[in-house]
């Protein structure tokens, strides 16, 4: 009895379908979800970012949004994914620098610097240049004197070969003519620290956040102007170094998705970059309060792209071909 | 410290635990779903809880996958995480011997006996444990992986030659991608997912798991029927277990001590451990037969990683690896900065998390023990069908290591590889001991190189790399003695 009853409206149900698919299907396009893909695992800094906006964005742009990580080949896996997206504003992508301005300059790559629609940037984490706290250099010149004096027997360390604190040590090496010798060592800034304090390395360019909870100091911000965080630190420029470099993050969608899309992105990150719970983490993870729109972030990425071309060429990092 | 204890067992926080064990049991169990996987879907709940549940809710999956892997490893010869594939030398054939309830009582306790040893260590000693760990540089790295390395060699089964070889390719297969000091690709062919390396975990279910599908179906006709007796979980006698015990605590302490090295992790710790139990274990004889003792140094030493691994991660705030490196930016995120000050400003905080941690070990062995029944319950499936299943479960895992079809084709190649090796009996673990111990030796000779500006005898004139060297070279005296002697015996 029960059966047939569950039968029938099962069959009943079968025949409707179709007809439910047709009236949903409007509906569904508009609700499609929004695809956040992040080139990194799950937890990580840009990771963070991009779930701590997208709580906020969800509200704005009336549309679920699904953070997708697909980590490998320092972040150009997932990147590539963006790249090659349909451009109809579904799919966008958040990171932090390195596999859009750098990694093209580097690797074969389906895309470049140029392959992206740049919405905004959120977070930029400025770097110091760090020494343990019985380190005999008390000052940037300090390092330079005994490198001048000691060519090649200053070691510093990066998260690996071609990453911005590598550069940055390069360029810094060029601009104040000495020799210093890189060592390269996983697990990114902490990674690094360790073999700060374990006397491994003498210098690490690393983000803010682990000087207060480590025997480090910092000589010098690579910054443009001094931090709120860290008043009594001179930026490069001042020393009369002129380099400058920040870890950036930025939300981008593949290049020509409409500009409507675009414009409606920016508004919500924006938005999300002002609430209270993303103002909160950022200061957790001492990172300052900056935002750049579109038009700036745009132009600033291709700087930026055009720079990190030569400083791998003088790095001694090509592209095979 | 016992204030903390009352904390922990909160409502809350057991329930997070309990919650955490249960997911990273089955996470673990499920080939292909390792930690990594548990802890991102863990994650986001962790945005609504407070710091101590979302600590309590990490360390269970961290832990219980840990575990879990074992399980997979010993009933269908697939380690559900890299991290038990050691277990399977030895696991697996003690379930064909119809005693897979057994076995996985045996690393039931060895994963409580590793994870609970490594506990203890976390609760007396981390502060100045970290702080020595920090004047291990690069040269005491590649002194340890060397020292390693040699012993695989010497306690190669079989044909050297054989082993070497097989060495070789899994060192072979580690060399591919970007060159860990200068970044020049390697062996890439142009192909982007290979520049980022080949994925070492697609390439171990490769070998052990779809090999040895490919070998039940070329042998299917005349192979024995998986006995589907002794299925219930069932715990190791005492008689047995005392036999056992200096196993049992070596490989808790290498397993910790490696968890304390940055960048080492559970995968090596298990194979080193059971190298180490092949070399100077009571039953070494039997092993790779379904001898007990290999599944306690796998499982005992992959289990002790876990606190070790805690050990910097808290004392200095530097993880070692991924998973830890999740739990640090966690803290960070919920205002706890793991570091010295930590320990002095909240020792309450520790305290509750080596508790959680503690308890998290026992939690995962009941769950273990009441979850055998059902996942043995695959051993009635017919061979056949079995096959397939873990066929289909070999490329699913795979492909949701990073959601590319790239890294099934890796597997597959990989299965093929391991296929040819087996029917020629090759020692896969061999190759598996390369692929995992290779990185670590490569990037931490180029590393002592910088260090010692171009040096290599200065690599080893350092006091630990030193004492490690000569370790070694006792290690190599003794065994090729031993090795005299039986031949002496023989002729």
């Amino acid at each position: 009895m029960k059966s047939t009853w569950v039968r029938s409206a099962a069959r009943a149900l079968l025949v409707a379908a179709p007809l439910f698919a047709a009236l949903a299907l409007p509906g569904a396009r508009a609700a499609e979800p929004l695809k956040v893909i992040v080139p990194w695992g799950a937890g990580g800094s840009s990771d963070t970012f991009a779930r701590t906006l997208a709580l906020s964005m969800r509200e704005t742009l009336g549309r679920e949004i699904v953070i997708i990580n697909k980590p490998g080949a320092a972040g150009t896996l997932g990147t590539t994914l963006v790249a090659q997206a349909e451009p109809d504003g579904n799919t966008i992508g958040f990171s932090a620098l390195a596999p859009f301005t750098m990694q093209p300059h580097l690797r074969k790559l389906a895309y470049d610097a140029d392959s992206f629609a740049y919405v905004c940037e959120p977070a930029a984490s400025p770097m110091v240049l760090a020494v343990r706290d019985e380190s005999p250099f008390k000052s940037v010149a300090d390092a330079v004197t005994f490198a001048a004096a000691n060519p090649g027997k200053l070691k510093y360390g990066s998260p690996g070969p071609g990453s911005l604190p590598h550069l940055a040590m390069v360029e810094l090496g060029l601009k104040a003519g000495v020799k210093w010798t890189h060592l390269p060592a996983k697990g990114g800034d902490m990674g690094n620290v360790r073999n700060l304090l374990g006397g491994h390395i003498d210098m690490v360019p690393i983000q803010i956040l682990p000087l207060a909870s480590n025997p480090i100091r910092a000589l010098a911000v690579f910054s443009d102007a001094r931090l709120d965080d860290l008043k009594d630190v001179p930026t490069m420029k001042e020393l009369g170094y002129d380099v400058s470099h920040v870890i950036w993050n930025a939300m981008v969608a593949p290049k020509g998705t409409p500009e409507a899309k675009l414009a409606e992105f920016e508004a919500a990150c924006q938005t999300a970059a002002a609430t209270p719970a993303y103002k909160a983490l950022l200061k957790k993870v001492r990172v300052p309060d900056t935002f750049k729109g579109r038009a700036a972030l745009t132009a600033y990425a291709k700087a930026e792209s055009d720079k990190f071309k030569v400083l791998f060429e003088q790095a001694g990092m090509k592209k095979k071909d | 410290m016992f204030d903390s204890l009352a904390l922990v067992t909160s409502p809350d926080i057991l329930l997070a635990m309990v919650g955490g064990t249960l997911l990273g049991v089955v996470v673990g169990a499920i080939p292909g779903l390792g930690s990594i996987l548990g802890l991102s879907i863990v994650l986001p709940f962790t945005f609504g809880l407070g710091t101590l549940p979302s600590m309590a809710l990490l360390l269970g999956v961290y832990a219980g996958s840990v575990y879990g892997g074992s399980i997979s490893a010993i009933l269908i010869n697939m380690p559900g995480t890299p991290q038990s594939a050691a277990t399977s030398l030895d696991g697996y054939p003690m379930a064909r011997r119809g005693q897979a309830g057994l076995a996985i009582g045996w690393a039931s306790v060895a994963s409580l006996v590793g994870g609970t040893f490594s506990a203890f260590v976390l609760m007396t000693v981390a502060s100045p444990l970290a702080h020595f760990s920090l004047q291990l540089g690069p040269p005491e790295f590649f002194a340890l992986t060397l020292m390693a390395l040699v012993c695989v060699a010497a306690v190669s089964r079989g044909s050297m030659v054989k082993g070497l070889l097989a060495g070789l390719i899994g060192l072979f297969v580690a060399v591919v991608g970007g060159d860990p000091i200068t970044g020049d690709l390697r062996f890439d062919y142009g192909i982007l997912e290979l520049s980022g390396g080949v994925n070492r975990i697609a390439v171990l279910i490769g070998v052990f798991a779809l090999s040895e599908v490919f070998v039940q179906a070329v042998q299917l006709h005349d192979t024995a029927e998986y006995p589907n007796t002794g299925l219930g979980f069932r715990l190791p006698a005492w008689g047995p277990l005392a036999a056992r015990w200096k196993t049992f605590v070596k490989s808790s302490a290498i397993g910790t001590f490696i968890g304390i090295l940055p960048g080492t992790g559970a995968t090596a710790a298990s194979f080193v451990s059971y190298i180490e139990a092949k070399r100077a274990g009571r039953f070494r004889e039997k092993f790779g037969t379904g001898e007990p003792e290999g599944i306690v140094a796998s499982e005992a030493a992959n289990n002790a990683v876990t606190g070790g691994a805690l050990v910097p991660s808290l004392a200095l705030g530097i993880p070692g690896d991924a998973v830890t490196a999740l739990i640090v930016s966690l803290l960070v995120i919920k205002d706890v900065q793991p570091g010295p000050f930590l320990f002095t400003e909240n020792p309450q905080f520790v305290y509750s998390v080596y508790w959680i941690f503690f308890l998290t070990n026992f939690i995962m062995v009941v769950f273990g023990a009441l979850l055998t029944p059902v996942f043995t319950r695959i051993l009635k499936i017919p061979t056949e069908l079995l096959m397939g299943a873990i066929t289909i479960f070999a490329f699913v895992g795979t492909y949701s290591l990073s959601g590319s079809a790239f890294e099934v084709v890796t597997c597959l190649v990989a299965g093929i590889v391991g296929f040819l090796l087996r029917i020629n009996r090759f020692p896969l673990s061999a190759l598996a001991i390369g692929l995992i111990l290779g990185p670590l030796v490569e990037e931490s000779l180029r590393q002592s190189l910088i260090v010692t500006d171009g040096s290599f005898p200065a690599i080893f004139l350092r006091p630990y790399s030193g004492l490690i060297l000569v370790f070694t070279v006792l290690l190599i005296l003794a065994l090729n003695l031993k090795g005299r002697d039986r031949r002496g015996g023989k002729g």
